[in-house]
């Protein structure tokens, strides 16, 4: 039986600060025993998508299922007043991860049956991603779960995708971000500058 | 029409073709050992979102790894070669770098000097769309100007440029490939979406659409001899198809080899005949010797503070001190630097580390991260060689093996070099317990002198037009022809040199 360790103890031992332990909701600590075996269930130790041959396009649910992580971290992180524009830009940028080879589609499949795994189970989709984001498992494999690949190949490079392209680096005063079209370099908008 | 073969795919063999099919009635046939690359929307995706390393499959062989001169990582194998992946910075060597060895007595003075080779640094700048300030005569431009202007400072350089003046040291504006009507400052500069930073790859696909069938791109065919005609003629080359396994030749009137230093070292080794024993050029032994590269230091620290947020908002440096790269210093060995403002850590590792908001914030105003990086000048030594190694890699060249020592003056000044840093740092504010050093061996990416000019064949490998000494019509365009290598990044320097070879060719 896998056992989920996660508690403020740890977390305390990780170096993690008391604001964080503030803002953790009490529901991102709570997958049920019964959920262990989906989430943790072993999917493949690939460092290419699994399946990576099968394309196609990701239906309109299954997208409007992943668009509530960049959602939750919208919010949770306060970074864009409208992310309407981004999810547009999202959505055609997951049609060339899902549409060509090596192809994210059941990578993305498998990270949206977790997500409605937790929400079945009564959880509210903010607690939902907290904790596929956030629980720690105790699983020397945890890599090659489900949702050990999920936080790999889908949560984070989706995150990692939102900061720059939602604009919600800007929210922290930041002019221009890794991955952000910021314009020429001569134009003074594109960065700060310093006179010399 | 005039055929030539020219062997390699990267800075030198693109520009090479440009100059050549733009001034001469030529047909060119250019040999890659490694796989063709093709660019794409999707592959920016997956840079920008896995942070991958695109090229690691490109890599070289892993056998080829030495302790003290690192191969793997440093060159590509593929379309383009390593400018793939370079950071595309192009300083001019100085006028003193030309002559190393009147100035110092450490390895050897180049046949030609900074003046001859100055029309050739203007037209590469501008065929490689070079951003830099056309006002800074340290080296001399006479008149020259960058096509692009100089990226403006940061304001998280005006930290290090605070402390550099404190320090009274010199700094300027760092030249740089990033081609100013393309670059759109996304930071993404190792997979351009724009194709602004200068890579052969691109270039070459363009010739191939505005030249059609005067220019042959064979990829996965490396080139296993140059075949010769008696002592003096090349008559063309042998190769490999690697997708077939076929074995095949091909002729051409003039050959080229721009390989880089160890491939185009040890196709001369390797090519060795009746005529040439010890290998093509080698009569005099110094094929494969006095191999140079660029000693790396580095300096990082953290100072408690940062109200105005600084972050790294340009993905590549605008800043660059060539205080160190001076005749004063050229006898304990030359030194650049570059430094650059950050935060410790990225918004999305922060998040994905749930980090709160509030936190990150905190976080952000209460310290940055500055870290200086730069490279020194390494001297040649007769001992420090590439040689044939035994077998031959997944592309189909020889194994290479290397021999090296370290010069113990090198050690001591890049200790010093590195002492600076930490100066720097502390005059910038970093807390002294914050500032970690480190300095790392040279490596494959700027690796020289192996094949190097002189006027005399007992001296060195190619005459002053890059011809193999003793032959008509067999040259070598790559690093490995420097007779030393200064403190500034080569590819500059390489590319006038390919410019000035195809006007040497062209009017032959």
């Amino acid at each position: 039986m896998n056992k989920l360790i996660i508690n403020r103890r740890h977390f305390l031992k990780i170096g993690l600060s008391s604001g964080v332990l503030a803002i953790l909701p009490f529901g991102c600590v709570k997958v049920s025993d019964d959920d262990f075996s989906e989430l943790l269930k072993f999917v493949s130790d690939s460092d290419l998508p699994v399946n990576h041959q099968h394309t196609g396009e990701l239906s309109n649910s299954d997208f409007d299922t992943l668009s509530t992580l960049c959602k939750y971290v919208n919010q949770a992180w306060e970074l864009t007043r409208d992310l309407d524009e981004y999810l547009g830009r999202l959505k055609g940028d997951l049609y060339f991860k899902t549409m060509k080879e090596p192809s994210y589609l059941t990578e993305y499949e498998h990270a949206i049956e977790l997500v409605n795994l937790l929400v079945k189970r009564g959880e509210s989709v903010e607690q939902a991603w907290s904790s596929l984001l956030f629980a720690n498992f105790g699983d020397e494999n945890f890599e090659s779960t489900k949702l050990g690949r999920a936080r790999n190949f889908v949560f984070s490079e989706i995150i990692t995708h939102q900061i720059p392209i939602s604009e919600g680096f800007k929210s922290f005063g930041l002019v221009n971000y890794r991955g952000y079209f910021g314009g020429p370099y001569t134009s003074p908008d594109s960065y700060r500058r310093g006179e010399a | 029409m005039k055929s030539i073969i020219i062997i390699g795919s990267g800075a030198a063999g693109a520009l090479m073709v440009r100059q050549l099919l733009k001034t001469g009635d030529c047909q060119i046939t250019m040999f890659e050992a490694g796989p063709d690359f093709t660019r794409g929307y999707r592959k920016w995706l997956d840079f920008l979102m896995r942070e991958s390393n695109l090229y690691e499959k490109f890599w070289d062989d892993p056998r080829v790894e030495n302790e003290h001169f690192g191969l793997r990582g440093s060159r590509l194998f593929m379309k383009g070669g390593t400018t793939n992946h370079w950071g595309g910075l192009t300083p001019r060597f100085k006028p003193e770098d030309f002559e190393l060895k009147s100035r110092t007595g450490f390895g050897a003075d180049w046949p030609i000097n900074y003046d001859d080779l100055d029309p050739y640094y203007a037209k590469a700048e501008i065929l490689m769309g070079i951003t830099g300030d056309s006002n800074n005569d340290d080296p001399p431009r006479y008149g020259a100007k960058y096509p692009f202007p100089p990226t403006s400072f940061t304001l998280g350089d005006m930290l290090i440029i605070d402390a550099l003046k404190s320090l009274d040291i010199s700094y300027g504006h760092m030249s740089i490939a990033r081609n100013g009507d393309r670059c759109i400052t996304t930071g993404t500069c190792n997979y351009c979406p724009m194709n602004a930073r200068y890579t052969a790859l691109y270039d070459l696909e363009q010739l191939q659409i505005e030249y059609g069938n005067k220019l042959t791109l064979k990829t996965e065919s490396p080139v296993t001899k140059i075949r010769m005609d008696g002592k003096k003629s090349t008559r063309g080359v042998n190769f490999l198809n690697l997708k077939t396994g076929a074995l095949d030749s091909m002729e051409a009137e003039a050959v080229i080899v721009c390989s880089g230093t160890f491939e185009s070292t040890k196709l001369l080794l390797v090519s060795a005949n009746q005529d040439w024993p010890d290998g093509i050029g080698n009569d005099s032994g110094h094929v494969g010797r006095h191999l140079m590269g660029h000693p790396v230091m580095f300096a990082y620290g953290v100072r408690p503070e940062n109200s105005d947020k600084l972050h790294q908002e340009l993905g590549f440096d605008s800043l660059i001190s060539r205080h160190f790269d001076s005749p004063e210093y050229q006898p304990k060995g030359k030194m650049w630097f570059s430094g650059s403002v950050s935060s410790p850590s990225s918004l999305e590792r922060q998040i994905l580390s749930n980090v709160s908001r509030a936190d990150m914030n905190a976080k952000m105003i209460s310290e940055m991260a500055i870290s200086l990086g730069g490279e020194m000048e390494q001297f040649e030594h007769t001992e420090n060689r590439v040689s044939l190694g035994s077998g031959t890699t997944r592309h189909g060249l020889p194994t290479t093996k290397i021999e090296v020592g370290v010069h113990e003056i090198n050690l001591k000044t890049q200790r010093e070099h590195v002492q600076t840093f930490v100066k720097i740092l502390k005059t910038a504010g970093c807390k002294e317990d914050s500032i970690e050093t480190g300095a790392l061996n040279p490596d494959g990416a700027h690796a020289s002198g192996t094949c190097r000019m002189s006027i005399s064949d007992a001296d060195g490998v190619v005459n002053t037009n890059l011809q193999v000494h003793g032959t008509d019509n067999l040259y070598v365009c790559s690093n490995a022809v420097f007779p030393s290598i200064a403190a500034a990044n080569p590819t500059l320097t390489l590319g006038a040199l390919a410019i000035r070879l195809s006007e040497y060719i062209s009017k032959k």
